[in-house]
């Protein structure tokens, strides 16, 4: 504690507000607070990492890829992305991605709009057992 | 103005459930005319024994997936509730996987698996730990496990989100009597966190089994295609290759309604327990 108190007299707000940390949650608080971080950051590692390592392979060389498995790049091969558009041929697959997606999201609107207006205003025996029903969708809840 | 839905779930929908029950008590290559058959298929897969070991790989699949997301997915949120610096940038994180494409998951993992040049076993020899170095995805005693893993990987953030909205109903006077009356933070998970959090957990439970029953084909086939010799078989892999390898379409059919009996008959069992116990999700 003296030493924390020595460092508030240094450098004033900084370390007066880090003293009115330790006292507020105290020695048990601190380490509740550390373990905390610490499983998050095993967390963020575990989901966060294997990701990164794609994007290092990608401009890494092939030699690289097996001999420095962990590490980031020693320099920066972008032949990877060049053979991917060339030989792959991505522009292509990107155009029919964008295809498939644009005609499913046109036709999806069309068709479930006016179904969701329907079943919203439906009065008959048929709506309302289908208001009464468990299955029923949130998006379709009155009231 | 239904009709347009109406139309396209019956055609797209109905038809097919109606014709694959039917095509499943014929006989049929995909090709030639189909001839009747019975209930011979199904007969027959109660004594086929890879299909056997598939079902049973995927009800470990099951209850392993089922109980690691919901047991992990609260621990997360438990976590990420707090008030924390960094927290919206920790939620984001834990969510990531979820966004990603099964595909791409599958690729990421196998690499990560690789014997060769993969992160997994790299790491180990990192660490001094070379003698737990495997072929995780080529040994079968190993392989359907790390199959789960990767599955839980994925769709963790997902389950944490959802606990996290629940944990965020809970009124905080609850947990401030409940420490008024002495309760340790073990007691108030027991007591106030479990009973408050229980329509949440038969939320997650559920759709973890759905998914765990008939949304584990692309992971699988991903990473090793039920092998090594059907070692990691789930029921939609051993059909799959039955229709477009075999040519065993009916047959396949009739594993595909014995899969649906098993997974309506669960989710039956499941809304049962959850009238019984009043809980209207």
């Amino acid at each position: 504690m003296r030493a924390v108190a020595n460092l508030s007299l240094n450098d004033g707000a900084a370390g007066s507000r880090r003293r009115g940390l330790m006292q507020r949650l105290g020695m048990r608080g601190i380490l509740e607070l550390g373990g905390i971080y610490a499983a998050l950051v095993l967390v963020l590692f575990e989901t966060l990492y294997p990701l990164l390592w794609v994007l290092f392979g990608s401009l890494k060389t092939k030699q690289e890829m097996l001999s420095n498995v962990w590490g980031p790049p020693s320099s920066l091969v972008l032949q990877n992305y060049a053979d991917a558009w060339r030989i792959a041929g991505m522009g292509s697959r990107i155009v029919n991605s964008i295809f498939v997606t644009g005609s499913a999201l046109i036709i999806l609107v069309a068709v479930a709009t006016p179904c969701a207006y329907a079943v919203a205003r439906l009065r008959s025996p048929d709506a309302v057992l289908w208001s009464q029903s468990r299955l029923r969708p949130c998006w379709c809840r009155r009231r | 103005m239904i009709l347009p839905a109406a139309i396209l779930f019956g055609l797209f929908y109905l038809w097919p459930f109606v014709n694959g029950f039917w095509l499943s008590l014929h006989n049929w290559d995909g090709f030639s005319d189909p001839t009747w058959a019975g209930f011979s298929n199904y007969m027959r897969l109660a004594h086929d024994r890879i299909f056997l070991g598939a079902l049973r790989n995927n009800l470990i699949f099951v209850v392993a997936v089922v109980v690691l997301k919901n047991v992990l997915g609260l621990g997360l949120a438990l976590l990420l509730n707090r008030a924390l610096l960094g927290r919206a940038f920790f939620r984001a994180a834990a969510f990531i996987p979820v966004t990603m494409s099964f595909v791409a998951v599958g690729l990421l993992w196998s690499w990560i698996y690789n014997p060769v040049f993969g992160l997994l076993n790299s790491g180990l020899d990192l660490i001094g730990l070379a003698g737990l170095k495997r072929s995780w995805l080529g040994d079968a005693d190993i392989a359907l496990y790390s199959i789960i893993v990767v599955d839980v990987w994925k769709w963790l953030g997902f389950h944490a989100v959802i606990y996290l909205a629940g944990l965020q109903t809970i009124p905080s006077e609850l947990y401030e009597s409940a420490k008024m009356d002495g309760a340790g933070p073990l007691q108030r998970f027991r007591h106030v966190t479990v009973p408050m959090m229980m329509p949440i957990i038969f939320i997650n439970t559920i759709l973890g089994l759905s998914g765990a029953f008939v949304r584990n084909f692309d992971i699988v086939y991903v990473l090793t295609k039920g092998g090594p010799n059907h070692a990691t078989e789930v029921v939609l892999t051993y059909m799959m290759s039955k229709a477009f390898q075999d040519g065993a379409m009916s047959y396949a059919a009739a594993i595909g309604y014995v899969l649906f009996m098993i997974v309506g008959l669960a989710s039956v069992g499941l809304l049962a327990l959850m009238r019984r116990q009043r809980l209207d999700v």
